[in-house]
């Protein structure tokens, strides 16, 4: 018998919008978002940009990688990190190193954002990468969901991207001078363009 | 024989036989240790089995699951004794930034923000009814989660992200309502009720229509009834317009808002008022039909308490209550710094008596 009453919702509703009258520029996502200072491996071509935004699934080749952002991002499924791996085919039997080299089980970790992806994008399509080439960008993200950690607390962060015409893995860690905690900006390497989330190690 | 013999001698002074003549000899004293070691074992395995179960209903509903405990009750503030005054009631009021029904997810952190948040204070011993508005980007502690639920602690961030960080179902609301708490002082958050745009059109239509005396000519070029001092009853055409319109590019058309936002609550409850006065349980049923465009905790007992302690309360326009403080440009949001000094004051004023 869970309803509501009507007195407070009207009375609250009318404050609400006042409160709403007060806001400026909205908050948005704690998913990761703005892209600021990139540099690309490729040239860009002209009219088209380096974007952090929803991932567009259906325009990656590799359907694994389609599978796994799809079901993260799905309010309605549930998808674990040892799920996503096997999707993937990773074979967490053997040795897993971060692209700066660091051994780790990923399967310990598991993801405190949903997928974002960098795209090329004329502002109507995506696209991962140019002339066939792979196009690795240098850029900073903003995670609103990794504000105020501290130094120890980065030590259990990883990227984790997809490459999306592939489907191959990589582990992106996040060094103590990339990292704002007033912000939640992190400036990384990505080897590739496509979908990535945000990992934090199980206590 | 002798090879027998040899062998039993062999045995009788060998290293198996001294143990098990001293299991024989210790049969007693291996059982208890043995029980013992398994109570311990057992023991061991419920803690831990309680542990994992109190940590699973914290990734559940982690906001739910804090005791906010007793400190609110007596304080001590500027050298005063204050007592928590027992007969306030408070309702946590939060809407949502989506259209269509309010339906958890399975998954936490993307549920959507709360736009606006205010806080219904009913104090039945003064007879006094208040409103309190929160600033969605009001910066403030709010718990945050991993996608599966679990709990990863507080950090300072905008109030509305409250919501956002649970499944857009029980644990949003109660992560507000922590969140809420927490910034008052820890003062119990009694109920909370959350509606989104879906909700707008039948909460005016509920009281037949908010009958309102306009403040001033904002609207008045787009909606011509909407003239200064006109009285109007408003119905789905213009109630969005009333309540949420503004010229951007107007300076201070906000508070042109706001008069229009306060005309209306004053009114509306009112009319609330002679409502359920007349019509008590007929407009319980009502209210059930956009049940699935709300979540609340208050059910059908706590309906009727409330709607007598409505009441039993006054409420003007004046017993609005917005908190000061600075708007700071964010690195990517505006972020709003309550003046905490201020915030305390009015805290003490509402919540608790001098002893």
């Amino acid at each position: 018998m869970r309803k509501l009453t009507a007195a407070l919702c009207a009375a609250a509703m009318a404050v609400s919008m006042a409160v709403t009258a007060l806001a400026a520029p909205s908050i948005t996502t704690i998913a990761p978002e703005t892209l600021t200072e990139v540099t690309t491996s490729v040239a860009i071509p002209e009219g088209k940009t380096v974007v952090v935004q929803a991932p567009v699934p259906a325009s990656y080749k590799s359907k694994e990688a389609a599978e796994v952002v799809t079901k993260l991002n799905d309010d309605t499924t549930t998808i674990t990190t040892a799920e996503i791996l096997s999707v993937l085919k990773v074979d967490t039997t053997k040795e897993i190193k971060t692209e700066s080299g660091t051994v780790i089980d990923p399967t310990v970790y598991e993801p405190i954002t949903k997928f974002a992806e960098l795209a090329i994008t004329d502002g109507a399509t995506a696209e991962y990468s140019v002339d066939g080439k792979v196009v690795s960008v240098k850029a900073t993200v903003t995670v609103e969901a990794l504000k105020d950690l501290t130094t120890e607390d980065l030590k259990n962060i990883v990227l984790m991207q997809i490459d999306p015409e592939t489907g191959e893995v990589y582990f992106i860690e996040i060094s103590e001078d990339d990292f704002d905690p007033a912000t939640g900006k992190i400036t990384a390497t990505f080897p590739c363009m496509g979908p990535f989330t945000v990992m934090e190690k199980a206590a | 024989m002798n090879e027998s013999r040899k062998s039993t001698h062999h045995h009788r002074n060998g290293k198996g036989h001294r143990i098990r003549r001293w299991f024989r000899h210790n049969k007693t004293m291996i059982l208890i240790c043995f029980v013992a070691g398994l109570a311990v074992a057992a023991l061991g395995a419920f803690g831990i089995y309680r542990l994992r179960s109190i940590e699973a209903e914290r990734h559940v509903t982690a906001g739910n699951s804090v005791n906010v405990g007793s400190a609110y009750r007596n304080i001590l503030y500027d050298g005063q004794k204050y007592q928590y005054n027992a007969q306030i009631t408070t309702i946590l009021y939060a809407g949502i930034d989506s259209e269509g029904k309010l339906q958890p997810g399975v998954t936490y952190t993307d549920a959507p923000r709360a736009d606006s948040i205010s806080l219904v204070i009913m104090d039945k011993k003064n007879k006094k009814m208040t409103i309190m508005a929160l600033n969605r980007d009001l910066m403030t502690e709010v718990r945050r989660y991993t996608l599966s639920g679990k709990d990863r602690g507080t950090y300072v961030t905008h109030l509305g992200f409250a919501y956002t960080y649970g499944e857009g179902g029980e644990v949003s609301c109660e992560n507000l309502r922590e969140a809420v708490s927490n910034l008052l002082g820890g003062i119990p958050i009694n109920e909370y009720v959350v509606t989104n745009r879906s909700s707008m059109s039948f909460i005016n239509n509920l009281v037949g229509g908010v009958t309102v005396t306009v403040p001033n000519n904002d609207l008045a070029a787009d909606y011509p009834e909407l003239q200064q001092g006109a009285v109007v009853t408003l119905d789905d055409s213009n109630i969005e317009a009333y309540i949420r319109s503004r010229d951007s590019d107007t300076d201070f058309s906000n508070e042109g808002r706001i008069a229009r936002q306060q005309s209306y609550i004053t009114s509306y409850i009112g009319q609330f008022q002679t409502l359920v006065q007349e019509d008590l349980s007929g407009t319980w049923d009502r209210m059930q039909e956009m049940d699935e465009f709300v979540q609340t905790s208050i059910t059908k007992n706590k309906y009727l308490n409330l709607v007598n302690l409505l009441n039993a309360v006054d409420f003007t326009a004046g017993d609005y209550y917005i908190p000061a403080g600075e708007d700071e440009a964010g690195e990517l949001h505006d972020e709003f710094y309550v003046d905490e000094a201020a915030l305390q004051d009015k805290v003490i004023d509402l919540f608790y008596t001098a002893v």
